[in-house]
């Protein structure tokens, strides 16, 4: 029996190079850095000080409503990028039932900010000194429902706390329900504030990078903590096509796993990341011929990127050294659970104007990590299907397949 | 559903102790009163008394020793204590057609407060990269993977109240989705004295010298916080039956409907609550007068639970009320482990034709028209059960299990 094919129709980003569709992707075309000296926060006693910042997002006007003013940073980028969606979509003239919109929104680590004032306000005063009201503003469902409230949907909301792979988990979420006729339309992606206790917490690993981001390169020093949104509107094509909506392309299948193996390092011979490959494609129904790009999880860490080429080259077999695959966290940095919905965005750009971003940073090859990884330079590329990998702390890897959906 | 999908185990560890038997008899009226914990000193605080899980050993030896976290140890021993439910041995499953999923919202507190209190004390350069990996929400049910092998796929549900049945309602669609054979679909909540702090501070919680949850009643001031996890191990009925096992109970069909006022809070209009069971009985093609018992979300919460009165109200009518239990006021409102717990009460009532009792219950008012069950009825034949959780933020949940 077929089911119904998912196609995205708006599109919204905020991004440490680009606020809005369009200025983000001509910074990924542009080959642009967004890891800079952060402002944000105090980094003195810290190792590292850079990383990537969604610049003069405390001036940015989303017409907030008195309570949304209250929210935290993460759930107001969600709110923004969503509103963003919403408008790129049509969907405010299409008369959709309330009841038959949701919402599944992937984050790492929620409204980090409101948690470490208020517990610091707690160590240094007491219980007097939380700000009570702020404080119901933290638990991390918080952005899942303000997108819901922002844009009064009443249908199924979620928000999934996958780690770094948040994303893709949310997108596959929603293209799951729109099958199963739970909804019409889903608001999907993901959103995450740059959070001081990743950044220390990361830093503790020894797995940030000083300088910059080098997916691949033989001398990346790890990765570099970022923040970002990135919210598509899906619709079945069917309902689609009837309202006269602007497609951007389909959602293949999203094919998921877990490695079962350590709370942080990846399995060493990428079992889980191998085994979400192969259960996207199965499930998109595709051949490995058929990919023409692959948007790596690339996160510039030495495990990552050593594990995710042997991953792909398990896959892909020999077809691996010729399929094109960047990592674009070498621009934005690992933005989280934004990251596979910014990536998600990267590919169905590069299949709208068959262009792919490329791996900036890259300076000296890596003998394990020696596949096409696009180096520096933006490349002209036919894109019909494009892969995207996310994998994420406790073994979760997701693979989301994208697709021009009015390929031959 | 195009497939039939079947709850074949349960596992839960509650303040009443390891395992669905002790909840059970808690749930028959073995006394069980909040208590001051023991973990973290209230002294002081305007509400003091939790339901606590004591029995940690319990779960630690369920879990395997050496699983960090207590909500780790939570969720692991959870699905083992349903695979032993189910008797299921970990011979006998595939592990990479076994799924996880969990609803865990502020699981990580206690790990982010502790990562947190040392560096502010002695600087970032001193965090502990050991605890960092434990503060990230997903962690917990990621040691269900870690530990038990299984592959299928692990997911995070953060919905907050409403977590434990809306990881239930994925648990269903992936199954549906021919994703896993089996899935443990359950949710967590540990206790800690932050998070106690909090619920205390925005003044959820009853206190003074009336520390208790009473759901529905006119006396209702708050409810009480407890701590657990559940899970529950589900598969198709033709698995089932391949494998020679009597489900416990039907998964019939859910619905999550998000409330759309323009403020936070339980809309006492209840709309969005009244729409979840409507479109909960929709999808599991019953009609309301089919529905023999509500495990209820009420808690105690003054407005929570008059929001559920006026859903129970608009969906069965005054005259045709089905028998309502509301377990809370025996384990306490344990966030997002509360659905996966009453699931299991729904699963075990159908199984052992009971209707638990309601615990605190003496007199419905103060906009409640609800009386739960006050006295246990066993040997009463139970078709269909419906189970609710609700979230402050506006989500609301319906799930409906049915007699095998």
């Amino acid at each position: 029996m077929s089911q119904p094919r998912v196609v995205i129709t708006g599109i919204g980003v905020l991004s440490p190079i680009g606020i809005g569709r369009q200025a983000y992707w001509d910074g990924l075309v542009r080959g642009e850095n967004g890891i800079r000296e952060i402002r944000g926060m105090n980094t003195t006693m810290h190792r590292t000080h850079r990383g990537g910042e969604v610049a003069d997002f405390d001036g940015f006007d989303a017409q907030w409503s008195e309570e949304e003013l209250r929210l935290g940073r993460a759930s107001k980028l969600a709110i923004a990028a969503s509103q963003q969606a919403w408008n790129d979509s049509g969907l405010a003239d299409a008369r959709i039932s309330p009841r038959r919109i949701g919402v599944a929104c992937g984050t790492t680590n929620g409204e980090s900010q409101i948690f470490e004032e208020e517990f610091t306000s707690f160590m240094n005063l007491g219980s007097e000194g939380i700000d009570v009201r702020r404080l119901e503003y933290f638990p991390v469902d918080v952005i899942g429902a303000s997108i819901a409230r922002r844009l009064h949907v009443q249908g199924p909301v979620s928000t999934f706390t996958t780690a770094c792979a948040a994303g893709n988990y949310a997108i596959g979420n929603a293209a799951d329900l729109l099958r199963a006729g739970a909804a019409d339309v889903m608001i999907a992606g993901g959103a995450d504030m740059f959070s001081q206790t990743a950044f220390t917490g990361f830093n503790s690993l020894f797995a940030v990078a000083p300088e910059c981001c080098q997916p691949f390169d033989r001398f990346r020093r790890g990765m570099c903590v970022s923040e970002g949104a990135a919210i598509m509107t899906l619709e079945t094509l069917s309902n689609a096509k009837q309202r006269g909506a602007h497609i951007y392309a389909e959602v293949l299948a999203c094919g998921i796993s877990n490695d079962a193996h350590h709370a942080t390092a990846p399995h060493p011979e990428g079992r889980g990341a191998v085994t979400a490959m192969h259960n996207a494609i199965r499930e998109a129904g595709i051949a490995l011929e058929d990919v023409d790009y692959i948007s790596a999880h690339g996160t510039g860490t030495p495990a990552n990127d050593k594990v995710e080429t042997l991953a792909v080259k398990r896959v892909f077999g020999d077809r691996a050294y010729r399929i094109p695959m960047s990592s674009i966290k070498s621009m934005l940095g690992h933005t989280m659970g934004a990251a596979s919905a910014l990536e998600a965005v990267a590919c169905v750009m590069a299949i709208r104007h068959g262009v792919i971003p490329p791996t900036i940073n890259y300076r000296e090859p890596d003998p394990l990590c020696d596949l096409d990884y696009v180096p520096n330079q933006t490349r002209q590329h036919t894109v019909r299907i494009a892969l995207s990998n996310a994998f994420a702390f406790g073994g979760n890897c997701s693979t989301l397949i994208l697709a021009d959906h009015a390929r031959q | 559903m195009t497939k039939r999908i079947v709850v074949t185990g349960v596992g839960a560890i509650t303040s009443a102790g390891t395992g669905v038997e002790p909840f059970w008899q808690a749930l028959m009226g073995a006394s069980h009163d909040p208590s001051f914990p023991m973990r973290f000193d209230t002294e002081g605080l305007k509400s003091r008394r939790v339901h606590e899980v004591r029995d940690i050993e319990g779960a630690r030896i369920s879990a395997r020793k050496g699983v960090g976290e207590r909500g780790m140890q939570m969720a692991v021993a959870s699905v083992c204590l349903a695979f032993q439910n189910g008797e299921l041995e970990s011979g006998d499953v595939v592990p990479e057609r076994v799924g996880v999923v969990y609803g865990s919202t502020l699981e990580p507190i206690g790990a982010l407060s502790e990562f947190q209190r040392r560096v502010s004390k002695e600087g970032p350069r001193c965090a502990d990269p050991g605890l960092f990996p434990n503060t990230g929400m997903s962690a917990a049910s990621c040691q269900v993977s870690i530990s038990l092998g299984y592959r299928a796929f692990n997911t995070t549900i953060s919905n907050g109240a409403t977590a434990g049945l809306d990881a239930i309602l994925y648990g269903v669609n992936m199954l549906l989705a021919d994703r896993a054979d089996i899935v443990a679909a359950g949710g967590i909540y540990p206790l800690c004295y932050e998070s106690f702090l909090g619920y205390m501070l925005s003044g959820v919680l009853s206190g003074g010298s009336a520390e208790c949850a009473k759901p529905f009643d006119v006396e209702r001031c708050g409810t009480v916080l407890g701590e657990g996890g559940a899970a529950l191990l589900l598969e198709t009925y033709d698995s089932a039956m391949a494998r020679g096992v009597k489900p416990l109970a039907e998964i019939k069909g859910g619905a999550s409907v998000f409330d759309p006022s323009p403020k936070p809070g339980y809309s006492l209009r209840a709309r969005g609550a009244t729409a979840a069971m409507q479109d909960a009985l929709h999808r599991s093609r019953l009609r309301a007068e089919e529905i023999d018992l509500v495990v209820a979300n009420a808690s105690g919460d003054r407005a929570a639970d008059c929001m559920e009165s006026r859903a129970l109200l608009e969906i069965f009518g005054r005259a045709n009320m089905p028998a309502v239990t509301a377990p809370k006021a025996t384990v306490g409102e344990c966030l997002s482990a509360s659905g996966a717990l009453h699931a299991v009460v729904a699963a075990l009532a159908l199984s052992r034709s009971t209707l638990p009792a309601t615990m605190n219950f003496q007199q419905t008012g103060n906009g409640c028209r609800i009386e739960p069950v006050q006295n246990t009825v066993c040997g009463i034949p139970i078709r269909n059960v419906m189970v609710n959780s609700y979230g402050y933020l506006g989500i609301n949940t319906s799930l409906v299990l049915a007699a095998v």
